[in-house]
């Protein structure tokens, strides 16, 4: 048995610099403003090759996909960001590359509510085990989301089938756990910080267990996640048999100790974590949409059970 | 034993619900268009001065006063239906519940006479300025000073996350008179008319639906010392009797059983399939919002009988947090994608699940007080 679940030196490069750029885009009102997809953000995204990880053309696998994901969930980035991934274990390269190249979105989902549908270019329907290219079939109803994104009521018509999804589902599971436990743990740590600033009662409010326990028991879920996360990724990259069902496993983790973060730190900043200028309702807003979409979870509770010959 | 509706109790809410039928726009769609927000200020106004015309507005209100006498439990009635519907009375249920009566349990003649009539009739809006960005669930720690001048105090200092505070009329306002006394003494209640010079508003836009908070800056801000609200320095005591006449608050788990009843009822009706999972959490939700109603009912009761405020009161708002989070999280179970459709009832709930332990006295104050005056643990 070995444990090493630390990225090497090219794949936390890679984290760096996506930090980097969310830093630079995401600073003032970047990932909280009227604009749901930063032009600057998302062409950078490209630039690092972050939107063609997993393809024949942009190399890397899901380790990479894991180590920029769990940065781009720590700021609460925005945009298509697992439908992309899981389009890009979908389709062709010619098909893939304008996605890749963040010339257009992909919308990646169940049909008739489709992420980004009114703003993307490829379509790809998709259940727990098959895929289909597909197109519009008129002009998506603008929906708009909880964590404001520009989704469409859309009836789709399907182009071609893109067969097993199951390994694009995988992925799509894994890079939604790595973002989750990425948000989560930043959650738990602002919220520490403000704790351990925020004084009441003559004293900073961590000192109260009913603060602090919370937040310990936050930490101890979200630091499972983040290593089932990273073992799915192995996991996949390494053709594991057991692979969709370790992300589905880190699925679930993910969305529940993340869930439970976003609480928790609602919980200990209080007000300010309801103002839409304050550090916790974008991440907490963001981690309840991711919980549920693109891939459904309930598909991740069918694999665990399924993995178990349930 | 009794544990039933008298008939007086189910005919208010026949009748009601038929006027409300009528009334609110689309009934369910309706609900989240009135959802307690700045926008809809003026269908607040429109909407309780009809209740006020069918003396529905202010009926728990002494007749002196243009209340009809009636039950506690008729006023649960109508806190019922209005909340569950989106809060139509909008920030008017603050008026009606505890703001009114706290001037006539503490107003002069002159006070009563001025500010009383215009709530009972639905025709003002009052903000509650409490909370200060030093001063949240420790709020006997506030700061902004009034000192005498005159026949007027000048107050300096700001209040935060004051609801309706662009759109209110009046504000009932939390002061300290004296700053040398201890911190729960030295605190008076000002009446502050809205439109008064030094005072600047300033909205928060928030994520819990269209309802946004202010905050309230205040400099040099000259209030008439006949606005202020019992004696002076006492005012701890007079805002900790206004809030106790709510005891257990607006009926969130009326709003949150309401909205797990149509989201299920949605999704039968679209045929769509519920999988297991999800058919435990409606369960599990559907238990919370139930036993949420029986431990407010218990809180009604006591002041059905004129017993005093009890630690009951503290058990339902524990109860009525957990629903409104069990409700959240089954109607995401139920509803996938869709509860992510901005705007929509689930999406609502989901947004208030996460504000609802921090509302109106925050989860972990209510356990204390569980823990301290109904099991009778020691303080930490």
């Amino acid at each position: 048995m070995s444990l090493d679940l630390s990225y090497s030196a090219e794949q936390s490069e890679l984290a760096r610099s996506v930090d980097g750029l969310c830093r630079r885009c995401g600073a003032g009102a970047g990932f909280t403003g009227t604009d749901p997809l930063p032009e600057q953000y998302w062409r950078g995204l490209a630039e690092l090759g972050v939107l063609g990880l997993g393809t024949a053309a942009g190399g890397g696998g899901a380790l990479e996909i894991a180590a920029s994901m769990e940065q781009l969930g720590t700021h609460g980035a925005p945009g298509p960001l697992v439908g992309t991934f899981v389009a890009g274990a979908l389709l062709d390269p010619a098909e893939m590359e304008p996605v890749s190249e963040g010339r257009q979105l992909a919308s990646v989902g169940q049909p008739p509510l489709m992420p980004w549908a009114t703003r993307a270019g490829v379509f790809v329907e998709i259940d727990s085990s098959e895929a289909w290219l597909s197109r519009p079939a008129g002009a998506p109803e603008p929906v708009d989301t909880t964590a404001g994104e520009p989704w469409g009521r859309v009836e789709l018509e399907r182009l071609r089938p893109l067969g097993d999804a199951t390994a694009a589902v995988a992925l799509g599971q894994t890079a939604t756990a790595a973002y989750l436990a990425g948000a989560a743990q930043h959650l738990v740590e602002i919220a520490s910080q403000y704790a351990t600033d925020r004084v009441q009662f003559n004293r900073p409010i961590a000192t109260f267990q009913a603060i602090s326990h919370p937040l310990a028991s936050c930490s101890v879920s979200v630091a499972a996640s983040r290593i089932m996360a990273r073992a799915a990724a192995c996991a996949l990259d390494n053709r594991d048999p057991d692979a969709p069902a370790a992300a589905a496993r880190a699925r679930l983790s993910a969305t529940a100790s993340a869930t439970a973060s976003a609480y928790q730190a609602h919980q200990t900043f209080g007000a300010i974590g309801f103002t839409i200028e304050g550090p916790v309702a974008h991440v907490s807003l963001r981690i309840r949409q991711l919980s549920l979409q693109p891939i459904p979870v309930a598909s991740a509770r069918s694999r665990v059970l399924e993995s178990l010959g349930i | 034993m009794e544990f039933d509706w008298a008939e007086e109790d189910l005919s208010y809410r026949s009748e009601l619900q038929a006027f409300l039928a009528e009334e609110l726009p689309g009934r369910w769609e309706g609900a989240t268009a009135v959802l307690g927000s700045a926008d809809n200020a003026e269908y607040s106004r429109r909407f309780a001065g009809l209740l006020a015309e069918k003396g529905w507005l202010t009926p728990h209100w002494p007749t002196e006063w243009g209340g009809t006498g009636a039950t506690p439990w008729m006023l649960a009635v109508l806190g019922e239906e209005l909340w569950s519907r989106g809060e139509p009375r909008g920030p008017q249920y603050m008026n009606v519940n505890w703001i009114g009566p706290s001037i006539m349990a503490h107003g002069t003649v002159e006070q009563c006479q001025r500010y009383l009539p215009p709530i009972a009739a639905g025709d003002v809006i009052w903000c509650q300025g409490f909370s200060e960005p030093e001063a949240g669930t420790d709020l006997a720690s506030l700061q902004t000073r009034a000192v005498r001048d005159g026949d007027d105090y000048v107050v300096n200092g700001s209040k935060i996350w004051t609801s309706y505070g662009d759109i209110a009329d009046h504000c009932y306002l939390l002061v300290r008179t004296d700053p040398r006394a201890e911190r729960h003494r030295g605190i008076s209640v000002l009446l502050m008319a809205m439109d008064s010079p030094g005072l600047v508003v300033r909205p928060i836009p928030g994520m819990v639906g269209e309802h946004s908070f202010t905050e309230l800056f205040l400099t040099d801000v000259r209030i008439p010392v006949a606005n202020r609200l019992g004696p002076e320095n006492e005012g701890w005591n007079v805002v900790r009797e206004a809030l106790s006449f709510e005891r257990v608050g607006a009926p969130r788990w009326a709003r949150a059983a309401l909205v797990l009843d149509e989201t299920v009822r949605g999704a039968l009706e679209q045929g769509r399939s519920i999988d297991p999972m999800a058919v435990e959490a409606v369960g599990l939700a559907k238990t919370a919002c139930e036993a949420a109603r029986v431990l407010c009912y218990r809180v009604i009761d006591e002041r059905a009988r004129d017993l005093p405020p009890s630690p009951h009161a503290n058990v339902a708002r524990v109860a009525m947090v957990q629903a409104e989070r069990l409700v959240a999280d089954a109607c995401a179970a139920i509803e996938g994608n869709e509860i992510m459709r901005y705007g929509s009832d689930s999406d609502l709930q989901m947004r208030k699940s996460l504000a609802a332990g921090v509302a109106a006295g925050t989860y972990e104050v209510q356990l204390n007080l569980v823990s301290r005056r109904h099991l009778r643990l020691p303080k930490g």
